[in-house]
């Protein structure tokens, strides 16, 4: 099985008997066993619980039953999603050694569509940072240059899909934790809009803002993905109780005609820092939408590009210092002895937290703090209400909106690990999306003109609900890009096959 | 407005966080950097260049407000787990430090 199977190929594979989920799990295994000393994606590695799974769902198969829509392919997961076969330590360690008494609702979800969970992936501490450098476990590496990053929070997960080992994969996105990774890794990832897929069991960072979605590698499989994972949960207060479509029937029907995808007019004022490899990249696709019979409009969006960032970075450390308080030595993870209750929590604290989650603790309690609460927190959270006010009045006039993914490709290692409000930077257009509560995905546009060539990503933006315009404008473009390209081998290895 | 290092002190004594020395200047840095952010976003509200007088803050990301669950009885069957998971328990405790005495 060297050929990188797509988890629709898993699947029909697997039912007409080509081979078996214990085979397509062992190649699996072989590949994180080959790769991942270069890579860094995986903290874990579930061998045992997947073997067990994979021969449940072969013996599934030659009883003639159903063995679900995501029999026998391998998953991932970012490691702040709780899975009992193994600890969840979210790259922090505050909860090295911690091992969850229950499943989150996604992996119950992937278990009974008979998905075979490979192992837990690597990220930035507590899912704060976009380049899993601020993973406690050391950072993951692109596998299209490993001297770059892969992007994060969810930076493993991407790799993992990138570099072959899974079809597909589970990400969180606050600020843009799965599209900038997916970006820069080249492979497709979407953030679902808010309360489309339950985070019960998914360690809270900014509980407003956070979103579970999938990567894969194709727009099938990202529907695929979706159609299992998206389901009402009462145990997630968040969850919307709305019917969910089958993803798949908006790839299987894909079409761009008399689609109007918008540019956003701000982006002229902006090329100052957007690479010029981002905006060619952008133009081609739109390019291709037009040719696929979608009218490209223009919308503005002045407020959500000017004050997202500050408006989130407001936000979201705020509701991190909150969610962020049970871990106190007491009832989770790491402890400190101490002989005072406020020693054994700030020691606790101090030493278990790393340098980002600390930056941003503190912002968080500064800007609800007395005296302050007025002008930041309030401020911010009625700018957010200008914001979903203007992408409402923008998807009057749209279908869709077009923007970069990040306004660059993938930036080497150590270059803003620290100068994290340079590193904030590259967030500026995914943010808005998670203030607005909106669906977006990015995919791979085409690759830079370097020697080691960098993926570089196009984010589409749809209104709330709207995973199926989304999935299907994905469809339609990958007619003419290709499903997304398995990092070479070569390039892991430093270009020489080492 | 400028951030100055007891202003970190405090805030960090909020957040129950202990700060090593070394880590003062670096997050005072930090926190000039992300105010200048801030305050423009804060000075936009004030200078009435964002309409925000009559706007209500964000509540909920979606349009639809959750329901309430029924009031039924819900039997948890990992309280037992949490507490093999705690870094310490006793007799179905969580075990801290005295706080009834001492020097605090």
């Amino acid at each position: 099985m060297d050929r990188m199977l797509s988890a629709d190929e898993i699947v029909r594979g697997l039912l007409a008997k080509e081979f078996s989920a214990a085979e397509v799990f062992r190649s699996s295994l072989e590949r994180v066993r080959r790769m991942d000393p270069a890579l860094s994606a995986m903290l874990s590695v579930t061998e045992e619980a997947g073997m067990a799974a994979a021969r449940a769902v072969d013996e599934c198969v030659a009883r003639g039953e159903d063995p679900g829509p995501l029999a026998g392919v391998p998953v991932v997961l970012k490691d702040n999603m709780c899975y009992r076969a193994a600890p969840t330590t979210c790259g922090s360690r505050m909860l090295e050694r911690w091992t969850p008494p229950y499943d989150a609702a996604v992996v119950t979800a992937l278990e009974g569509a008979g998905a075979v969970i490979l192992g837990k992936t690597n990220m930035d501490e507590f899912a704060m940072g976009g380049s899993t450098e601020y993973s406690a476990f050391g950072p993951a590496s692109n596998p299209w240059d490993p001297d770059r990053v892969p992007g994060g929070s969810s930076g493993g997960s991407a790799v993992a899909v990138a570099a072959g080992y899974v079809p597909v994969a589970l990400g969180s996105d606050t600020g843009g934790s799965i599209r900038q990774p997916a970006s820069y890794c080249g492979v497709y990832g979407m953030k679902p809009t808010y309360g489309l897929v339950s985070r019960r069991g998914l360690v809270a960072f900014a509980s407003s803002l956070d979103q579970i979605g999938p990567f894969a590698r194709t727009a099938a499989d990202l529907a695929r993905m979706l159609s299992v994972i998206a389901a009402p949960d009462p145990g997630d207060g968040t969850s919307s109780r709305r019917a969910r479509p089958e993803y798949g029937a908006a790839v299987a029907s894909a079409s761009l005609k008399g689609r109007k995808i918008a540019v956003v007019r701000e982006l002229a004022g902006m090329k100052a820092s957007l690479s010029p490899d981002v905006e060619g990249t952008l133009a081609r696709v739109l390019d291709l939408c037009r040719r696929e019979g979608a009218e490209i409009v223009e919308v503005s969006l002045p407020r959500s590009l000017e004050f997202g960032l500050p408006c989130y970075y407001i936000l979201a450390p705020a509701e991190a210092s909150s969610n962020l308080a049970r871990f106190d030595g007491v009832r989770y993870g790491f402890s400190r002895k101490e002989r005072t209750l406020k020693a054994l929590y700030e020691r606790t604290r101090g030493e278990g937290f790393g340098p980002e989650v600390k930056r941003r603790i503190l912002t968080g309690t500064y800007v609800l703090s007395s005296g302050y609460y007025d002008a930041y927190y309030l401020t911010a959270q009625k700018v957010r209400q200008l914001m979903k006010e203007e992408f409402r009045k923008a998807f009057a006039s749209c279908d869709l909106i077009a923007l970069p993914t990040a306004p660059t490709p993938a930036f080497r290692k150590g270059e803003l690990v620290d100068d994290p409000i340079q590193m904030y930077l590259a967030d500026i257009f995914t943010l808005p999306v998670n203030l607005a509560g909106l669906p977006a995905l990015s995919l791979n546009g085409g690759f830079t003109a370097d020697a080691r060539p960098l993926p570089v990503g196009v984010q589409l933006i749809a209104p709330q609900w709207g995973e199926e315009g989304l999935l299907s404008a994905a469809a339609v473009l990958e007619r003419h890009l290709g499903p997304a390209s398995v990092a070479p081998m070569a390039a892991v290895k430093g270009g020489d096959g080492r | 407005m400028t951030v100055s290092e007891r202003d970190v002190r405090h805030v960090a004594e909020l957040a129950r966080l202990h700060v090593e020395d070394d880590e003062i200047v670096g997050l005072v840095g930090h926190f000039t950097g992300i105010m200048a952010h801030f305050n423009a976003l804060a000075r936009a509200g004030e200078e009435g260049r964002l309409p925000l007088d009559d706007l209500s803050p964000v509540v909920f990301a979606h349009d639809e407000i959750p329901p309430l669950r029924a009031d039924e009885v819900v039997e948890s069957s990992v309280g037992r787990a949490v507490l093999d998971a705690a870094p310490d328990a006793r007799e179905g405790f969580f075990v801290v430090p005295r706080i009834m005495e001492g020097d605090e």
